[in-house]
């Protein structure tokens, strides 16, 4: 497996006023294509830091960070743009659906802006949600709606998909259902998927297990038997 | 400590709160401005009426002795009547290339209470038995004269000397203009003096008086004394028997401060409006956002009253902001304008002033309209419960709209276009208030492009369409025009020589009548031409009277209706003829006959008050050296001296609507950029999130322009209809006898209305793409609202 992304001596620092808050501290790591990595850490210790340099939504303070080779580190915010566009799925806590837009209508907002998509009514059968495309956010529950985001998300073909607490405001059931779709878009079309998250019970179907504290990688633990997502509990 | 909450809040948005307030400036200083400038032209002329007895009304024949001027002032309804001699003659000057004219007002020295009387500025009266003339101070300056100085003027054809011994003026000549078609006094060609009755009776070889004037006794009107002064009169050949509100001066001092009046009832109330709306809006979306806030606030037990109360002084702060800076601005303003309508009005008493009735009683006003913004924009408060107002609000509702139906439509837009329809959708009233605003904004910009169009329009129309001649030579009195013809269609440079007739009249229909000009144009003229709605020519009927628009309407006479005819240029009144057409005429009222026809109608032979010509460049010099002095010629006037005074008196109403046209890109601005703002922070969140998707901020920017010019295109669309009843409401309200503004519709004004708004949206968007390219994905994503 090669790799994909590669973070050196990364580090990330907000400057509050006169206080200068250090998110990330020289870390350094690298992922491999098609794997599945968790993020494990407490709030503040710097996943959510080092998951939007991953997504090219920030830019880096100090080291270098490359996809596939090429730096995303000082590079122009038209590049990230195209990073973000093309290479790239996010899902996020809270949806973050367009209110306005019905459910088919979101992914194929996302559909339309990238190269390859996927077709949007498969992705949205995928998720299990094609009977209820035309309806807006408001008039679906949680749970549908990551549903929606997750679809949102891999109707691009993204070559990684970025999760932030993806199941985070959903009872377990549904958050064992969105693992589930998470796991099956990362061996079916073998892509990189990575969750960040503070529920260690998820870290268990992970193929590698980053451990953060404090703006750093405290360990990288590797699982040889991943479990599926229905063995998983919190 | 709320306090601080609410400058910072206003800090952070500080453009928006801005523009907002300059809107309210701008209504106030138009209210201010005009209000105190109304009040103080009207009081000046109250005072002066007053103190310096103008007359209530005036009669000119042509002649009268005294002794029967006296016996006339007998006449019940009459409290005082007085006769003088008014004659216009031309000065001799020179090296002057245009004509100069003077109107010489007889007074009588014995008489200290007279009509009429003369404010003296400078010098004094001229004494019994000598040529001295009191000048209006305006000619006086304009022509380089001042007390001392002698000038000459051509009675008779003689040049007769007379001595400045002062300046002065009288109510009757506040706005002095020859002719009442000049539209815009000239002191350089034309002014007043004033000299000795018995002087000027010896200078002119007559005995009796040409002029009355008479105030009514108490109780009683014009109407009342108009008959039996029509009857005694018709024997001294009455030429026109009118009341104040005629005369010429008056009518446009009247007309000025009617168009103040209508200025300030309608401009400030637009434009706090339009700040009301900002207003509204602003806060309801801060009510909005800042729901956290308020249910801390609430739960803190703080009460509704004082968190409504905090909402409302950040509309009361903006009103006031923008209250007292119009207001002072509005002072301010009334200095420079008093001192532009000093150079048109002669009026004692004309300055600029500080009115604290006005200035506080604008504030007020301002204020009142933002804590009714405020209060409607705030009010949701009070509805929030503390533990409701700090979970986040419940996701917007989205709802398919009707424009889906529409299916052309919507399957061309792409999912910017789609999400920007649904969001005027899901604020309908914001929307609908938007589109007033731009509605306002756009209806301002073009109107104002129409009058200024409109303006160039009647002027160009009415000299190179209508009066087509290049020279026009004025008999001394009417006369047979066949001999000054012939000799003018011989001189070299003239290729055509038409014979003209303007025969004042009182036109008479059933019983109604009004004054008017009858002009008596050539059947085939070329250099005198009547004009329908489209400015075509209208071919003149050989028989019959042609009328003017608003002659007909006030007469309300119709194709073929028989019109009574009295004239002083006739053998005998009245006489009668019918109405053969009606045409449109924006400058002035005027009927309209065939030459010939109407010396007949008259009684005359080939009666005539004029030649025009067609001439050759180098003409007019050498006609006017030939013609100085004949006792025959009273002037030779050109065009080109008319012409460029039409364009001075653009020039300085270009100047307020210019000013009007800002206005209104300021306003447009104001709301275009309050939407666009509003909107962003409303959809922060959302936009971020296409930011993280991989759009371009550019891509995103999409979002918010699309919904801005689809919005704008209904204000736009409503602006129009909104445009037509501005323009019709200040074509009413500028309307008088010489002088009305055609309504039409015209594409001109509403392109450069539609360019001003998109110029404002393309503005806004600048603005709106550096706020977009800033939005931190990070950040917004990080927590909910």
């Amino acid at each position: 497996m090669g790799v994909i992304l590669e973070g050196k001596a990364l580090s990330k620092w907000y400057q509050m006023g006169e206080v200068r808050v250090e998110a990330l501290k020289r870390v350094s790591f690298q992922i491999y294509r098609g794997e599945f990595v968790v993020i494990l850490g407490p709030s503040g210790s710097g996943k959510s830091t080092l998951l939007n340099l991953i997504g090219g939504m920030d830019q880096v303070s100090e080291g270098e960070i490359y996809y596939q080779g090429k730096p995303l580190h000082g590079v122009p915010e038209s590049a990230l743009t195209t990073y973000r566009r093309n290479t790239v799925g996010f899902i996020f806590q809270f949806y973050n659906l367009m209110p306005n837009l019905t459910a088919f209508e979101n992914v194929q907002l996302a559909a339309e802006i990238t190269r390859e998509p996927l077709p949007v009514m498969d992705v949205l059968e995928e998720v299990g949600l094609s009977e209820r495309a035309g309806h807006f956010p408001s008039q679906l529950s949680g749970g549908e709606q990551q549903r929606v985001a997750v679809a949102r998300a891999v109707a691009k073909n993204p070559e990684i998909l970025l999760c932030d607490e993806p199941t985070g405001a959903l009872d377990f059931k549904t958050g064992i259902y969105v693992l589930k779709l998470l796991r099956n878009f990362n061996r079916k079309y073998a892509k990189t998927v990575m969750v960040i998250t503070h529920n260690a019970g998820i870290a268990e179907m992970a193929d590698r297990v980053f451990t953060m504290r404090d703006g750093e990688i405290a360990a990288i633990r590797v699982i040889d038997s991943p479990r599926s997502p229905e063995e998983v509990s919190w | 400590m709320l306090q601080r909450k609410m400058w910072r809040d206003l800090l952070e948005n500080k453009t928006a709160y801005l523009a907002c307030a300059a809107v309210i400036a701008i209504g106030l200083m138009v209210f201010v401005s005009m209000s105190v400038i109304f009040q103080s032209l009207s009081e000046a002329r109250e005072s002066f009426y007053r103190d310096f007895r103008f007359a209530d009304g005036f009669a000119r024949v042509r002649a009268i002795s005294e002794t029967q001027t006296e016996r006339l002032a007998l006449l019940e309804g009459i409290d005082r009547l007085e006769g003088r001699l008014v004659r216009d003659v031309r000065v001799h000057f020179p090296d002057r290339a245009e004509n100069v004219f003077l109107r010489l007002v007889s007074v009588t020295l014995e008489q200290d209470d007279r009509l009429n009387n003369v404010l003296v500025l400078a010098g004094r009266l001229p004494s019994a038995g000598t040529q001295g003339v009191l000048l209006d101070p305006d000619f006086m300056e304009a022509n380089g004269l001042g007390p001392g100085s002698n000038f000459q003027v051509l009675i008779h054809g003689e040049k007769v000397t007379l001595q400045v011994t002062g300046s002065g003026y009288s109510p009757e000549f506040i706005y002095a203009m020859r002719t009442p078609m000049d539209v815009f006094p000239d002191p350089a060609t034309f002014g007043i003096a004033y000299l000795c009755l018995n002087v000027m009776q010896e200078l002119f070889g007559q005995e009796a008086l040409n002029d009355l004037s008479f105030t009514l006794a108490d109780g009683y009107t014009f109407q009342d004394v108009e008959d039996s002064l029509e009857t005694r009169l018709e024997a001294h050949g009455l030429e026109a028997l009118y009341a104040r509100k005629d005369q010429t001066s008056e009518a446009m001092l009247s007309m000025e401060l009617q168009g103040l009046q209508a200025m300030v009832a309608s401009m400030p109330l637009l434009f706090l409006a339009i700040a009301a709306i900002i207003l509204y809006i602003l806060l309801k979306r801060m009510v909005e956002q800042q729901r956290g806030q308020i249910g801390t606030l609430k739960a803190f037990g703080f009460s509704n009253q004082e968190i409504l109360l905090h909402y409302l002084t950040y509309a009361l702060a903006i009103s006031a902001a923008g209250g007292l800076s119009g207001g002072l601005l509005g002072s301010w303003l009334t200095y420079p304008m008093m001192a532009m309508y000093e150079t048109f009005f002669n009026l004692p008493g004309l300055t600029g002033r500080f009115s604290w009735l006005h200035l506080l009683g604008g504030l007020l006003f301002s204020l009142g309209f933002g804590a009714l913004a405020g209060y409607l924009g705030a009010k949701g408060v009070l509805a929030l419960r503390p533990a409701e107002a700090m979970r986040p609000a419940a996701p917007p509702m989205a709802k398919r709209t009707l424009l889906e139906g529409w299916h052309l439509y919507w399957n061309n837009l792409n999912v910017q276009g789609k999400m920007a329809t649904r969001n005027l959708f899901r604020n309908k009233a914001r929307s609908f208030l938007t589109v007033l605003g731009v509605m306002s904004a756009f209806s301002l910009i073009a109107t104002t492009g129409y009058f200024l169009s409109m303006f160039d329009v009647l002027l160009l129309d009415q000299f190179t369409k209508v009066q087509t001649h290049d020279i026009k030579v004025v008999f001394n009195a009417p006369a047979d025009y066949r001999h000054v013809q012939r000799e003018l269609a011989r001189l070299p440079g003239i290729n055509r020589a038409e014979a003209f007739l303007e025969a004042p009249a009182k036109l008479k229909h059933g019983w109604l009548e009004d004054e008017a000009v009858i002009l008596g144009i050539e059947q085939d003229s070329f250099l005198y031409n009547l004009l329908d709605s489209r400015g075509e020519r209208v071919p003149l009927p050989p028989y019959g009277i042609v009328l003017s628009q608003k002659l007909a309407e006030s007469l309300q006479a119709e194709l073929g209706d028989r019109l009574e005819v009295e004239s002083p240029f006739a053998e005998e009144s009245p006489v009668y003829t019918r109405v053969s057409d009606i045409v449109p005429q924006h400058l002035g009222i005027n009927a309209y006959m065939e030459l010939e026809a109407l010396s007949r109608l008259l009684g005359q032979n080939h009666l005539g008050t004029a030649i025009l010509l067609a001439a050759t460049d180098g003409t007019y010099p050498v006609l006017k050296e030939r013609y100085r002095e004949s006792p025959l010629v009273f002037a030779v006037e050109g065009k080109g001296a008319l012409l460029q005074k039409f364009n001075e008196m653009m020039e300085s109403y270009g100047y307020t609507v210019w000013l009007l046209a800002v206005f209104g890109l300021l306003t447009a601005f104001a709301v275009i950029y309050n939407s666009g703002l509003v909107s962003l922070s409303e959809r922060k969140r959302e936009l971020a999130s296409l930011r993280v998707l991989g759009l371009t901020s550019g891509e995103v920017l999409q979002v918010l322009t699309f919904e801005q010019w689809f919005i704008s295109l209904f204000g736009i669309l409503a602006g129009v209809p909104a445009t037509m009843l501005l323009i019709h409401g200040m074509a009413d309200a500028m309307e008088s006898d010489l002088f009305s503004f055609p309504v039409l519709f015209e594409w001109q004004p509403f392109i450069i209305g539609a360019l001003g708004t998109a110029a404002s949206i393309w503005l806004t968007h600048q603005v709106l793409a550096v706020r977009v390219r800033r939005l931190s994905m990070v950040e917004v994503l990080k927590e909910r609202d």
